[in-house]
């Protein structure tokens, strides 16, 4: 599998159109998926069409998009962050505690956290590429520290009252789109782009093709995976940024399990945990396969222990589809 | 909606009036302006099958699927449609929030709700309201009171009441306890602790060892804590579990030891009773969550039958011990978390 995606990423000289219907054959599943789920709920209740439903599914996608977005990347690199949930919380913590308890400018807390996030990814990108700890252990540890450092921050009590200017980043939209929902479609086409049009990208990718390969070839693999790590501990501190905005709460258990459902997008969305394959898109895409999911169950009236169970399924057959696919050209 | 199969009870509305009320005399702190579920008027026959929408704190406790029972007696005896929602996890706050919003753009006709944060589900719940949903919470309301009615035990008068039994009763009036919360980010996490200390702020030689605990609703991270906490303080008399899970952890660790700790708490389901038999749980409050479940939808249909109901009803609460089980009264309570219980004979 790696050595077929390396020559799909490696040799920037095909034609963009080739390129463009390869990516759309790896969206096939997530997007016939999505037509399909969208079809039955409109059928099992009109409302599910009605734009304030899709206003409400824009809100419940945002965050895990976010996650799927860093976890793309990392993913991508043939590595896993399984911390994203408890740097959700973390973050969380910390941005309300800058904007509440310390009285920082929104912006400033904004900043500051991202920053925090950063931190805790490039503790775990170190952990990975200079004590040569797997991906796997390295951000499992830090799913543990964060956690307890979300609890720690304020000895396990939710901070409220966060002020109106901090609450509006997640709150309102802007032309009938809810403000979350942008920032993760912001972010999203920023990712797509440096992902598909960058050398960070295209290294990115072929360091997740096969890292020895990538090494000889010149690319500095460890400053570039530390990177990669840093990214993604920003992309979850945004995330718990936007928690925060949402819900007007910050809670030390925030984003629990979380990671579980973005790499659910990322694999829905054609990445492979084997890394050199996956588009920001794709995973964008498994990241509201979901979440139409859940939302389409909820207003047919469906058990959510059905839907639990439709979401396993899917999962696997998306990576069961995209296995045929390969296997049959 | 999903078909019935269990025959629809009557609630008992009456069963832990007198010993909680008599438990309950002598309360510190501010008293309640609160009605009883004897206030609730009854609803016409309603005019069509509504749809009403049950969103519990999480989806696999026998405690919501007790109040999910009565929601649903109610609705086979109302002739309407109740169905349920809830997170797989009770900290899950976007998913609670969403099914909220998600149950308006469905166009239920009212909701039934016990909120996971007092405060997050304002926006969604005003949102319900502006667009004439009524909205009913049970078990945890929200902060301000903005629901058309709030049905719950007075946690924290329940909690000192406890408290109380457990220092006269099981403690001689000295010696240590500790106390093991599920949580402290809802209403009733935060409420029972306060409470439990409260009523134990009367006894001058009683001391809680170590700070508040949290099992997170998991039974084997209560276990790990009250092993933990056995081998700290071997001279604790009294674990305090602040609900059913958080109590069932310690129980099951005080049983493996054969201490001479004893546990009392909140909620029984099914896995409590045989230690409340052998005596490993000494006290437990048993609330009412089937009729939390029931009253709601009554509520639910009086609200849109334009009939006014109280603000904050105080559901009764009982005393369970393993002296009165197996009475009449103990019989009911129990049936409140798992209606097919028999009691041993």
């Amino acid at each position: 599998m790696s050595v077929e995606s390396l020559s799909v990423t490696a040799y920037p000289r095909q034609s963009r159109r080739t390129r463009l219907l390869q990516e759309l054959r790896q969206l096939a599943f997530a997007l016939a998926s999505i037509i399909a789920l969208t079809i039955i709920f409109a059928l099992l209740n009109a409302r599910f069409m009605s734009p304030v439903n899709w206003y409400h599914i824009a809100q419940q996608v945002a965050i895990i998009a976010i996650l799927a977005v860093g976890q793309t990347f990392v993913i991508a690199t043939a590595g896993i962050d399984i911390s994203q949930g408890s740097v959700v919380a973390l973050t969380a913590m910390i941005s309300a505690l800058a904007a509440v308890n310390l009285g920082m400018p929104p912006i400033v807390a904004v900043l500051l956290t991202l920053l925090a996030g950063a931190l805790v990814g490039l503790v775990m990108g170190l952990t990975i590429t200079t004590l040569g700890v797997p991906p796997f252990i390295a951000t499992l540890g830090m799913l543990a520290v964060a956690l307890g450092g979300a609890l720690l921050t304020t000895n396990g009590t939710p901070v409220f009252g966060l002020p109106q200017g901090f609450l509006v980043i997640a709150q309102g939209d802007f032309l009938g789109f809810p403000h979350m929902a942008w920032i993760a479609l912001i972010l999203a086409l920023i990712a797509a782009f440096v992902l598909n049009r960058t050398r960070f990208g295209r290294y990115t990718l072929a360091i997740g093709s096969n890292a020895e390969s990538a090494r000889r070839a010149g690319i500095d693999v460890r400053r570039h995976l530390t990177l990669i790590y840093v990214l993604a501990g920003a992309t979850s501190a945004l995330a718990g940024i936007v928690y925060v905005a949402y819900t007007a709460a910050a809670q030390p258990t925030a984003g629990q399990n979380y990671e579980l459902y973005s790499i659910a997008a990322v694999v829905i969305g054609g990445g492979s945990l084997f890394g050199g394959v996956g588009t920001i898109l794709g995973s964008v895409l498994g990241a509201l396969l979901m979440t139409i999911l859940r939302n389409g169950t909820e207003l047919a009236g469906i058990s959510p222990y059905v839907e639990q169970v439709i979401l396993g399924v899917v999962v696997v057959g998306a990576v069961y589809v995209d296995n045929l696919r390969r296997r049959l050209r | 909606m999903m078909p019935r199969v269990k025959s629809a009870r009557p609630p008992h509305p009456l069963l832990a009036a007198s010993l909680g009320a008599a438990l309950a005399l002598g309360l510190a702190g501010p008293a309640l302006a609160a009605a009883s579920v004897k206030d609730i008027p009854t609803p016409a026959k309603p005019a069509k099958a509504y749809h009403f929408e049950l969103i519990t704190k999480s989806n696999a406790s026998p405690y919501w699927l007790a109040v999910k029972e009565g929601a649903d007696a109610a609705a086979a005896k109302w002739g309407v449609h109740v169905a349920f929602e809830a997170p797989a996890s009770g900290l899950n706050l976007p998913a609670q929030i969403a099914m909220v919003n998600n149950a308006v753009t469905a166009g239920v006709d009212g909701i039934v709700l016990a909120a996971q944060n007092p405060k997050a589900l304002l926006k969604p719940v005003q949102s319900a309201m502006a667009h004439h949903v009524p909205v009913i919470t049970v078990d945890s309301g929200l902060s301000p009171n903005i629901a058309d009615s709030f049905l719950a035990t007075s946690n924290v008068g329940a909690a000192a009441a406890l408290a109380r039994y457990t220092a006269t009763h099981l403690m001689d009036h000295s010696g240590e306890y500790a106390i093991i919360d599920f949580n402290h980010t809802s209403s009733t996490g935060i409420a029972r602790p306060t409470g439990f200390e409260q009523g134990m702020k009367g006894f001058a030689s009683i001391k809680r060892m170590g700070p508040v605990l949290y099992s997170e609703n998991s039974i084997s991270k209560g276990i790990s804590l009250a092993s933990n906490l056995l081998t700290e303080y071997p001279n604790l008399k009294v674990i305090f579990g602040a609900n059913d899970r958080s109590a069932l952890g310690p129980a099951n660790a005080v049983a493996r030891a054969h201490g001479k700790t004893r546990v009392v708490g909140f909620d029984a389901d099914l896995g409590e009773i045989p230690f409340i038999h052998s005596g490993v749980i000494q006290a437990s409050i048993l609330q009412s969550p089937y009729d939390m479940g029931y009253y709601a939808v009554v509520e639910l249909l009086d609200v849109i039958q334009g009939k006014s109901v109280p603000k904050r009803i105080d559901t009764p609460y009982f005393l369970l011990t393993p002296a009165n089980l197996g009475s009449k009264a103990a019989t009911a309570a129990i049936r409140q978390y798992a209606p097919k219980y028999q009691p041993a004979s």
